[in-house]
């Protein structure tokens, strides 16, 4: 389970975050981007868990807040900016892109000038605000 | 409200349960750092005391897989709690692009870079007890990124691979200098491609000359794609006492 995986990132890197600054309550916001097209349900019911073993473990109360991020793309070459909506990915491109969301540069184009050269400006992947 | 990135956390806890992580660099293209990290991987296996773990950092132009013997289109990523590595002998696993791209470029500016080299480390499920990461030429994103979590948990040993040309010493001399003013250690130099004894004598003078250590001298090997795959382990023991010596030396880096 690849979620589990980054569910654990974030659970050890919000035990870490606590332990700096001597919290046993700390709150986040987990911003999961469109792009890495993450199971949702499989990643809160481990994060759930996970929560619940620090608490009872090391008395650290987790409290997660889920965002999702859209994905959207513009091309350095042109400048065109567009969605991951906006164009049709194969199936084995999207399972390439839930693991290395930068697989994206060898199977989508950018769809004005079909540059590969672009930038994900937003919904890449998995990562933690500190609230 | 500040932003943390989860995969460090997860990078660093994965990189710590190695016993040493020696990353092959070299400036210079085409010496060699692919079919040296190979042969390493299979030298270091001989005596079935160590596992290897093999990260292709060669990003936009992985090749390793191809001198393991590996055909693309049949690396399959399995899943469990992560990403397993791809099974290449008994004691050798290797992680690669390639297992995702398949035999597309992955055209990566730097920041692109960075990321994948935290998700690899982040996601991947290790079993080995070595770690030898392939890097691409050059000393920049990927390089810097893998120095930067490694330098945080364990101390890195790089290897450096050069041939006996003027360019690829010249390179070697100009990343040993950053190296070494960064207190990052040297594991040591190996010469790669060495037709005679002048050559090897290039090499010697050159780990001398930056007192670093000199590792060995690997021969020219005129007709080595025929070895690629499993038959790696026959030109180990073709090649014999210069990768003898230099197993030796990595075995006694291990803390």
């Amino acid at each position: 389970m690849h979620e589990l995986a980054l569910a654990q990132a974030v659970v050890m890197t919000l035990i870490e975050e606590a332990s700096k600054r001597s919290l046993n309550n700390i709150n986040a916001e987990v911003v999961v981007g469109e792009l890495q097209s993450i199971d949702m349900e499989i990643f809160e019911y481990n994060l759930n868990e996970l929560k619940e073993l620090v608490y009872q473990e090391r008395k650290i109360k987790i409290n997660i807040r889920i965002v999702r991020e859209e994905a959207k793309f513009r091309c350095n070459r042109c400048g065109y900016t567009w969605r991951l909506s906006d164009l049709p990915i194969t199936e084995d491109a999207k399972e390439a892109i839930h693991f290395i969301p930068e697989a994206a540069h060898s199977y989508i184009q950018c769809p004005r000038c079909g540059s590969r050269d672009f930038e994900i400006i937003s919904g890449r992947g998995v990562y933690v605000r500190l609230i | 409200m500040s932003v943390v990135d989860p995969r460090i956390t997860a990078a660093k806890r994965n990189l710590e349960k190695f016993s040493l992580v020696i990353p092959v660099f070299s400036p210079k293209g085409g010496v060699g750092k692919t079919f040296i990290t190979a042969l390493m991987a299979y030298s270091l296996t001989l005596d079935n005391e160590f596992t290897i773990s093999l990260l292709d950092a060669d990003f936009t132009n992985p090749s390793l897989h191809i001198v393991l013997g590996l055909d693309e289109s049949n690396l399959k990523i399995e899943e469990e709690m992560g990403i397993k590595p791809i099974r290449v002998a008994p004691e050798i696993e290797l992680m690669t692009l390639a297992a995702f791209v398949k035999d597309l470029t992955v055209p990566l500016r730097g920041n692109d870079i960075v990321n994948v080299v935290r998700e690899l480390l982040a996601i991947t499920r290790w079993s080995g007890k070595i770690m030898l990461i392939d890097s691409p030429p050059g000393f920049s994103d990927t390089h810097l990124e893998f120095l930067r979590l490694l330098i945080e948990v364990k101390e890195p040993k790089v290897l450096l691979v050069s041939t006996p040309t003027t360019l690829a010493l010249k390179a070697t001399e100009r990343i040993t200098k950053t190296l070494l003013s960064e207190n990052i250690k040297i594991l040591g130099l190996i010469g790669n491609m060495c037709l005679s004894n002048d050559d090897e004598g290039s090499i010697v003078q050159k780990a001398q000359q930056l007192t670093i250590p000199y590792l060995g001298c690997i021969p020219y090997i005129s007709n080595a794609e025929k070895f690629y795959g499993t038959s790696m382990l026959e030109l180990v023991k073709k090649i014999g006492t210069p990768l003898i010596s230099i197993t030796k030396i990595i075995k006694e880096a291990i803390e």
